[in-house]
């Protein structure tokens, strides 16, 4: 029984927890572009994301060692450190893009300046960080991210052609601009497949001591929270393609998505996504600084966790705080963050080889994993979903040169 | 793999993994290795050289980050207790002069109530 | 009377005033008006588009009484803001660019009428037709760039 509860609330953290600001906006805008045509690429970032991080958990349960210490040792120091270098980058400008979204969902409720509100966000994280422990964090976020359920029942009365739908999992021949098409793919497969979501994950699993016991919980909680949670990334899909794309909208706010449920059921439904959205987002925030914290301390061997008091990993604790204020820095010059979030998410797929490879060599590895190295299905999945990656990697930054953004 | 074993892989055994101490904490990675005896029949490793100027022979951003760091520790290799998927040393960090960075940092946020 | 130093520095100085002024009024008219081709013109139409029918929508659900206050506010700010840059882009864009350029000042206007609106629900009824109709005009504007 108690096992089952720990499953249900795993699951139900990853569900509220699935979605963060890329999700938001690159599904958003490929519904408000092409309709249903691009939900086949959300099953395989799903799919994909399960796939790893599946790896990453057994990786972390059976070496004792989360993914990011694992990179320097599989790969030498100095491409080592040119990997840390670009998931940093990264790392600054999503929890940037999340702070950012933070502070505009609660400008959106409150109607307070915005600018104050990035502080207010800031401070927040940093109290909730500092004082609460992970396993409060993931039930408080990823619970309360559950509001985005909302997300799944506007779809629904938006009475869409579920034929029309079901045909948007099958890949076909892109109805508009090519390029653009393609854009939309890498920036899907790009939010699906974070990097940051895969360090977290492992270090999480050191931090709690899995073992080979935990292994099927691992897998199934992640299997049916990913599932689940992809849920709302249709959702976002097919409310875009039913209110959007045919007034022509091109969704450019955060706020957009909330207008959408807005539409379909009014004033609770608008609340509720704003709740879910700004808990979806902060959740995603604390994650990705503490991963790029993460990678910071075991690249250079520093004692790291959060369960650690912050005085017996000092360098640690300082390097998430840091983060989040560098993030608030850049969301402070007045950037926005939708657009922070269409460059974070690109970079993070130039940059996604470097953190997929080290993952797959590790789980093979007879001498971290003894019996428990990869299955053929594993390898099968693992290695196709490394020429995936290399492909969206080498075209990501000419597809969004090429389409001005997806802008066509 | 042990370290009383004859042979151990330099380059994929040792380099770059992980340093623990004898209360099991974090303190540093291999940075480098000193090692004595190269015209001999058998070379041995005298030394672990971790952080600062250690990186400089990593290739070009390791020249980078030594020129930014100060002196690596010298950790003799007789301070060495196992060499497994982490290299456990014999004494903890204080003793071995490691983990120097998280003494500065911990005056950083030593004063913040619950740190 | 000017001393003859005087007139010859004047005399001097008169030819690289004109090699300066020029290249004042040079770099002048590159900052300054330059002609939007049809692509950009038609991007602004499409983006003009989007935000009046976004607007639109707003408009309806808060005539409707289906939104809060605040974000009906807050996201015809943003919307609003949005209007007003690309009316200044257009308002440099050349001649072509004129029935452009009008149309994106009323949707920035109509935006900021309906950031203002409160809780006036008849306007907010005016400012959801007036909106759809600034869409529709913005595509055909769009469709002939």
């Amino acid at each position: 029984m108690k096992q089952f509860l720990q499953i249900a609330l795993g699951i139900l953290s990853a569900i509220g927890g699935f979605v963060d600001i890329g999700d938001l906006v690159f599904n958003t805008q490929a519904g408000a572009t092409f309709g249903f045509e691009l939900m086949w690429v959300v099953v395989i970032g799903v799919v994909g994301i399960i796939v790893y991080s599946e790896m990453c958990g057994r990786v972390a349960a059976i070496s004792k060692r989360p993914v990011f210490d694992l990179v320097r040792e599989r790969v030498g120091f100095s491409a080592g450190l040119g990997t840390l270098i670009a998931s940093e980058i990264v790392n600054l400008l999503t929890c940037a893009a999340e702070v950012g979204g933070i502070a505009i969902a609660l400008q959106l409720l409150s109607g307070l300046p915005y600018r104050y509100l990035i502080v207010l966000a800031v401070v927040g994280l940093l109290v909730l960080s500092w004082t609460l422990p992970f396993v409060w964090i993931e039930r408080l976020f990823g619970y309360v991210g559950l509001c985005l359920l909302v997300l799944v029942v506007a779809a629904i009365k938006t009475h869409p052609s579920w034929g029309h739908v079901a045909h948007g999992f099958v890949p076909s021949v892109p109805s508009g601009n090519r390029l653009v098409y393609f854009y939309f793919v890498v920036g899907l497969l790009g939010a699906a497949l974070t990097p940051y979501e895969v360090y977290f994950y492992s270090s999480g699993a050191v931090e709690d001591r899995w073992s080979a016991k935990d292994l099927r919980m691992n897998k199934v909680t992640a299997i049916i929270g990913y599932s689940l949670g992809a849920l709302l990334s249709f959702a976002l899909m097919v409310i875009a393609a039913q209110i959007f794309l045919p007034k022509g909208i091109d969704p450019q706010f955060l706020g957009t998505p909330a207008l959408g449920v807005e539409a379909v059921l009014g004033r609770i439904g608008l609340i509720l996504a704003i709740v879910g959205i700004l808990f979806a987002v902060g959740g995603a925030a604390i994650e990705t600084s503490f991963s790029g914290a993460y990678n910071l301390a075991q690249f250079f061997g520093w004692q790291w966790g959060k369960k650690e008091r912050p005085s017996k990993a000092p360098r640690f604790a300082l390097s998430w705080i840091a983060i989040f204020i560098l993030a608030a820095l850049i969301v402070m010059t007045g950037y926005d963050p939708v657009k922070i979030t269409e460059y974070s998410v690109i970079f993070s797929v130039v940059a996604l080889p470097l953190t997929f490879l080290p993952i797959l060599l590790v789980a093979n590895d007879p001498v971290y994993m003894g019996r428990y190295r990869n299955s053929r299905l594993s390898n099968v999945l693992g290695i196709a979903y490394f020429v995936l990656i290399l492909a969206i990697a080498a075209s990501a930054i000419p597809l969004m040169i090429l389409t001005n953004g997806g802008k066509g | 793999m042990n370290v009383t074993a004859t042979e151990i892989d330099l380059g994929l055994g040792v380099l770059d993994h992980q340093l623990v101490d004898r209360e099991g904490r974090n303190c540093g990675n291999v940075d480098d290795l000193e090692l004595v005896g190269l015209d001999a029949d058998e070379p041995e490793v005298a030394e672990i050289l971790c952080g600062g100027n250690a990186w400089r022979s990593r290739g070009f951003f390791g020249r980078l980050a030594a020129a930014l760091s100060g002196n690596a520790t010298h950790v003799p290799w007789s301070e060495v207790a196992e060499v497994s998927s982490v290299v456990r040393l014999k004494r903890t960090e204080p003793e071995l002069r490691l983990g120097r960075g998280d003494d500065r940092a911990a005056k950083l946020i030593d004063w913040i109530p619950g740190s | 009377m000017r001393s003859p130093a005087a007139v010859h520095h004047t005399g001097v100085i008169a030819p690289k005033a004109v090699v300066l002024a020029s290249a004042l009024l040079l770099v002048a008219g590159c900052g300054g008006k330059s002609t939007l081709g049809p692509k950009a013109l038609q991007q602004e139409a499409t983006g003009l588009q989007s935000l009046a029918a976004e607007g639109g929508i707003l408009a309806g659900d808060a005539a409707h009484g289906r939104s809060t206050s605040v974000f009906l506010r807050v996201h015809a700010q943003y919307l609003t803001k949005a209007a007003q840059a690309s009316a200044s882009t257009l308002a440099a864009g050349g001649p072509a660019a004129t029935s452009l350029a009008n149309l994106a000042t009323n949707v920035a206007r109509d935006l900021e009428g309906l950031s203002h609106s409160g809780s006036d629900r008849a306007q907010q009824r005016r400012l959801a037709a007036a909106l759809a109709r600034d869409a529709a005009r913005a595509g055909k504007l769009g469709k002939s760039a």
